[in-house]
Formats: C-alpha cells, structure tokens, sequence
C-alpha cells in the first residue's frame, strides 16, 4: 500500500503539472499561431496595397514613355532641338550583317565593278 | 471548514457548468446564426478590378493602354456643408462650383460627383476631409499617340464601353468580365490579405499597323488638306500580299483621348464608310477585263481623235483629243473614249462579271465596324449609256479600300486579298489566342494578265501619263489617276466644281512594298488626281520607303557606303 501510496504521489506531482503545462502551452501557441497568422495577414494586407499603388504609378510611368516616345515627339523633338533631318534616300548606307565574330570594315565604293553595296557585301 | 469547501466546490462546478452550457449555445445550438452574423461583419465583397487589354502597333509599341484613376461619388444626405465642400472640389477639377452643388443636392444615396480623377487630384481632395464623399478605382482608357491612328483603334465611352473602331470589333476579347472576391476585414474595418489578384485584365491585341508609317501618313494628309483647302481627304497603306493595313488616315480625324467632343463627320472612318464614283482608277477593271479575256493586246489601236463617243444617249468626252491610241496608252493617257470603246467591245455581262471579281458591290471583310459594300447594279438594270459611263468609273460607288485591294491584285498577280487591322490577340501571360490566317483569297485575274497591266501601270508615272507626279526617285512606282465629279445633292446632276481627286497604285513596281491610295474630296483650285493626289503619293512613298529601308534601284550610282565584315 505504502508503495502504490508513493507511485500516486509522483504522478500527482509531476504528470499532472506537466499535463497541465503543456495544456497551457498548447492553449497559447494556439492562440499565439492564430495572432502570428493574423499580423502577417495584416502585413501581407499592407504590401497588397503598396503592390497595386506601385502598379498604379508603374501604368502612369508607361503611358507616359509611350506618350514621349510617339514618333511625332520623338520627330518635333529631333527636328527642334538636335537639328535632325529626315534621311535623303541617296545617302542611306546600306550593312548586310554577315554570321562571324570579326570586326566590321568599312570602304567607300568608288569603282564600276563595286558599285552594288548589296553584291559587294555577299562572300 | 468543509462545510465552506463544499459551497466553494459547488460554486465552482456551478460556475463551470454555466459556461459550458454558454459554450454549447453558442458552438451547437446557435451556431448556424451566429456564424452567418460573423460573417457579415467580418467578410465584405469586393469588386475585381476591370482592365480593357491593351492595343500594339505591329512592332510592339502602345496604342491603347489604361491609366489608374478614381471616380469620386457622395451621399448627399451626408455631406456637411455642402457649398464649402463644392467651392473646393471646384477649385481641384475645375469644373463650375455649382454643377457640384448641383450634384449634393441629387435625391439617393449614391450619386457621381466626378468620373476619372487623376491620382494626385484624387490626393488632394482625400485630404480635405469632405464627410459623406468616397472614392472608387477606376480605369481610364488613354491613346498615347493622341489622334494618330484615331479611325482604326477607335474610342470607349466614360464606363470603357466600346464605341469605335478596334475597340469596339474586339471588344469581347478586349474586356473581361470581372467578378466579385470576398475579403476577410477586423472589427476596424481594415482588410486581411486577399491572397487573390484583385485585377483582371483583358486580352492584348497586336494591329498590323505600323506607328512609324502612320506617322508618315497622317503628316502627308495634313499637308494634302493645308494645300488644297479639302473638305476631306484619305490614306490607306496596305501590304499587296498579306492585305496587311500598314496605316489608315482620314481628315477630319478626332483626338480617341477625346471622343466625347468630336463630331460625327470627324468619326466617320471614310475608307470604308463613304462611297463615292471612283472615275479614271476604274478603268483597271475594263482594261484587265479584255487582257484576260484577250480581247486586245498592247499594241491594238483604238481612233479616239474626235474626243468624244456616243453611248446610248449619251457623249463620252476626253479632256482633250488624243487621236490614235493603242491599248496601253489609253490607260497610261486614262482615255475616256478609249475606255468607253473597250467597254463596249467587251460588253455588259462580262464587264460586270469582272467587276465583281475584283470584289466591287461586296464588302471587303476588313475587321473594322461600319463598312459599306459600295454599289454596282445587274447588267440588267443597266441604261444604255451604263456600258460606257462604267467603264470609265460612273454609276458605280466604291470605298477607297475597295479599290486599293483591286489594285493589290494587280501587284501579287492576280490575287484578291482580305484586308486586315489584327494581326494577332494574346492573353495578358503572352499565350497566342488568336492570329490571322489568309483564307478565302480568290484569283480575280490570272497572274499573266496581272503582269501585263501592271506593265501599263508602270507607264502612268512616266513621262508621257497621268502620274508622273507619283514618281519616286530610285523606285519604280505603278499607278492609276482618278477625276471623278460629285453628284451636288441639290440638282442631282454632276457638280461642275465639286471633284474627288485620288490616285491609287504600288511601289517598288516589280517587287511591291505598299500599296497605297490616296484621295482628296473636293480640292480647291486643281481637281485632278495627276495633280492633286499624287504628289501626295509620291511624298509618303518616298519617306515610307525610306522608314521601311527600301533600297534605291538606282543605289549603284553614287557614293554608298558599304560595311562589310572579313
């Protein structure tokens, strides 16, 4: 009696804190998950709106450099301030790319047997 | 001491069975009703955000794209002080105090006060303060090109319904529908993290038209309205293989930023709305007609030196005698008599067969809203003067695009092509929905015969034809003049100075690039298509060919630069 006596005395003293503990524990990681969850929602919630506040500005941003880049801006501006003028046809200088990592040379064509840029700059 | 253990314990107990019992009420018995009133406070439905898909030129440059703003709304009912509020409102939009005031006064809990404000607008007026005012996220559609390319891409309304254009013909793959999500919020009011896209956008379309040239047109018409003082005029530019519509301008053009303000006649896309007598640029069909059908060759001569021919009751003049023409000249020089001669040679029904080959009296199927057939009537319904006067372009209605795709069949060999503005439709990830593929392209004239005249076209822009003003420097152009007098509303006969100049034709000739019409309603001072329309041609040919780096075919003769690599 005296030894079932002892073995109730330990589990009283020890399992039932400890169960009684973890409980707690349990209860508050609970409800400590939970919080967790909710503040990063909360967060999440935030960077959402700041997101679609970038994506606003980010669409202006676009309308905007597809406005400056018409070609009538880019014209009136070339025109207006760099002094561009559009290409006369007879200089335009005609590059066939070739397959190769060599450099470019350049030669102005001044013979009758080199006058077609595009024959000349076949292999 | 027990006795007070027991009461204590019993408390307890008590104490414990009341709020499980509480907790069974609440978790069991009254759950379904008390779940649903959470949910009411705590979830809120929230509209998905609406966005039209965008629209590209061919290169990938923006047309059409949205900007983010916000309408402004009131209860009535709660604004404060109503004229104060106005007065400042009015000061940020700059629409009239009263009009506002006018707006707080409005029966109903929820009325507009202002569509569409800019977000820095929308800023200041948050600040205020205002009681009874929200705001809600909108979309604004904007064309960053302004007015270029305006008939083509079209408008939307102030809710981005579509009314014109591109806008409207795809407006079922341009919008989407949109939708409700339910978002979790605390007893503040804040929201939790929707965990879902809040924007649904719809899908993007890609144009075959080509911002560069467009440009190029549009300053070419601009200029073509500034000098001969027009009351309208049109472009088309189109690739003569694909029917690809490289650019479409007409004047008067409106602003799409704009819409709301324009005015009906500067809507109108007359490319493909307005009908009018094409004149000498419809003489291809009766001149392509006796080619096939081998009626004449180049050299057969036709006596047009009296300047004038009856048919039925009617006289067909020239503007001045010729004398004797062979075939090609009298396209080259556009005889009247000559063309009336080979109309009768080949007679109604074929001349009508043929011009329905070339797709006249039929829509060309463009992708475009509005566009009308034109008109051309039965053989029998014809008069006796019909054979002559169809054959030189009278009695019969055409849109400009009818006869650029005419024109086109001349440069590809023979082949109808169907006009087109789409080239392609993606989803907003990119995804190929929808692209255009040639189908149904019939042969209006056999590649032999569509060579032969495009020969004699060639001749209209040298020295000697109607054209010659067409011509560009180092490329061959291939083309066709056209005079043709409008029908003055009030007496209903051909006004004697009311005149639709155009020409229309393809350039570099043997291995076209474009092709190209270009007509002016009613010039002041010249009224002839060699005169009035096509240095107009020549102008955008020569940049155009240019911008699309076509070379010279005269690039052999000086000073070129070539880069090559060893």
């Amino acid at each position: 009696m005296t030894h079932a006596h002892r073995h109730r005395g330990i589990f009283s003293f020890v399992l039932i804190p400890l169960a009684v503990a973890l409980l707690l524990f349990g209860i508050f990681s609970i409800v400590w998950l939970r919080s967790s969850v909710r503040t990063v929602e909360y967060s999440i919630a935030q960077l959402d709106n700041k997101r679609m506040e970038t994506l606003k500005e980010r669409k202006m941003l676009m309308a905007e450099k597809a406005s400056l880049l018409s070609i009538q801006n880019v014209k009136d501006t070339g025109d207006g301030k760099v002094g561009l003028v559009f290409p006369d046809r007879v200089k335009v200088i005609y590059v066939k790319k070739e397959k190769g990592v060599t450099p470019y040379k350049a030669s102005l064509v001044g013979s009758d047997s080199q006058r077609d840029g595009r024959r000349l700059s076949e292999p | 001491m027990r006795k007070r253990a027991i009461i204590l314990n019993t408390a307890i107990i008590f104490g414990f069975v009341a709020v499980f019992l509480r907790l069974v009420d609440l978790m069991v018995l009254n759950h379904g009703r008390l779940s649903e009133r959470a949910n009411i406070q705590q979830l809120k439905q929230e509209d998905i955000q609406v966005r039209r898909g965008f629209i590209f030129d061919r290169r990938g440059r923006e047309l059409g794209v949205n900007l983010e703003v916000e309408s402004l709304y009131c209860n009535p009912d709660a604004v404060a002080s109503p004229q104060t509020a106005a007065y400042d409102i009015s000061r940020i939009t700059g629409r009239r105090a009263d009009a506002i005031l006018a707006k707080f006064s409005s029966k109903g809990k929820f009325v507009w006060v202002e569509r569409k404000l800019n977000l820095e607008a929308a800023e200041r007026i948050k600040k205020m303060g205002i009681k009874g005012l929200g705001f809600m996220s909108d979309a604004k559609r904007f064309y960053p090109k302004g007015r270029l390319a305006s008939h083509i891409i079209g408008a939307v309304g102030i809710d981005n319904q579509a009314l014109e254009g591109v806008e409207l013909k795809y407006d079922k793959f341009l919008k989407t529908p949109g939708g409700k999500i339910l978002v979790t919020r605390d007893a503040t009011g804040r929201t939790l993290s929707k965990g879902e896209d809040m924007e649904s956008k719809g899908n993007n379309i890609v144009l075959t038209i080509d911002e560069g040239l467009q440009y190029i047109v549009e300053k070419g018409l601009d200029n073509a309205m500034l000098r001969w003082q027009a009351s309208a005029a049109t472009v088309i530019m189109m690739n003569p293989f694909t029917g690809e519509i490289l650019a479409l301008a007409n004047r008067p053009a409106y602003d799409s930023n704009n819409s709301m303000n324009a005015k009906d006649f500067e809507k109108r896309n007359r490319a493909i709305t307005d009908c009018y007598e094409p004149g000498s640029t419809f003489k291809i069909i009766v001149g392509a007609a006796v080619i096939e059908e081998k009626e004449v060759n180049l050299n057969t001569r036709f006596d047009c030196s009296k300047g004038a021919i009856s048919v039925g009751n009617a006289v067909i003049h020239d503007e001045h005698k010729h004398g004797v023409l062979t075939f090609k000249e009298v396209i080259q020089k556009s005889s009247n008599v000559g063309s009336a001669m080979l109309g009768m040679q080949l007679g109604k029904e074929r001349l009508y067969k043929y011009a329905k080959r070339f797709g006249f009296g039929e829509k060309t199927g463009i992708d475009l809203p509005g566009e009308v057939s034109g008109w051309i009537r039965p053989p029998e319904k014809w008069s006796g003067m019909s054979l002559g006067t169809i054959a030189i372009g009278q009695e019969v209605a055409v849109t400009p695009l009818q006869i650029l795709r005419a024109y086109s069949a001349i440069a590809n060999g023979g082949i109808l092509i169907k006009p087109h503005v789409v080239s392609e439709i993606r989803s907003p990830d990119g995804t190929l929905i929808y692209s255009f593929t040639p189908a149904g392209n019939k042969a209006a004239i056999s590649r032999q015969t569509a060579d032969i005249f495009k020969d004699i076209l060639k001749t209209v822009t040298e020295e000697g034809g109607t054209g010659k003003s067409a011509s560009v420097e180092g490329n061959q152009v291939a083309g066709k003049t056209g005079t043709a007098q409008i029908i003055d509303p009030k007496t209903r006969r051909y006004s004697k100075e009311k005149y639709v100049s155009s020409f229309v034709g393809f350039v570099p000739a043997d291995n076209p690039m474009i092709a190209m019409i270009v007509v002016v309603y009613e010039p002041r001072g010249q009224i002839y298509g060699g005169v009035v329309a096509a240095p107009v041609f020549k102008e955008i040919a020569k940049q155009s060919l240019s911008y699309l780096n076509v070379p010279r075919e005269d690039t052999n003769e000086k000073n070129v630069l070539v880069v090559e690599r060893r």
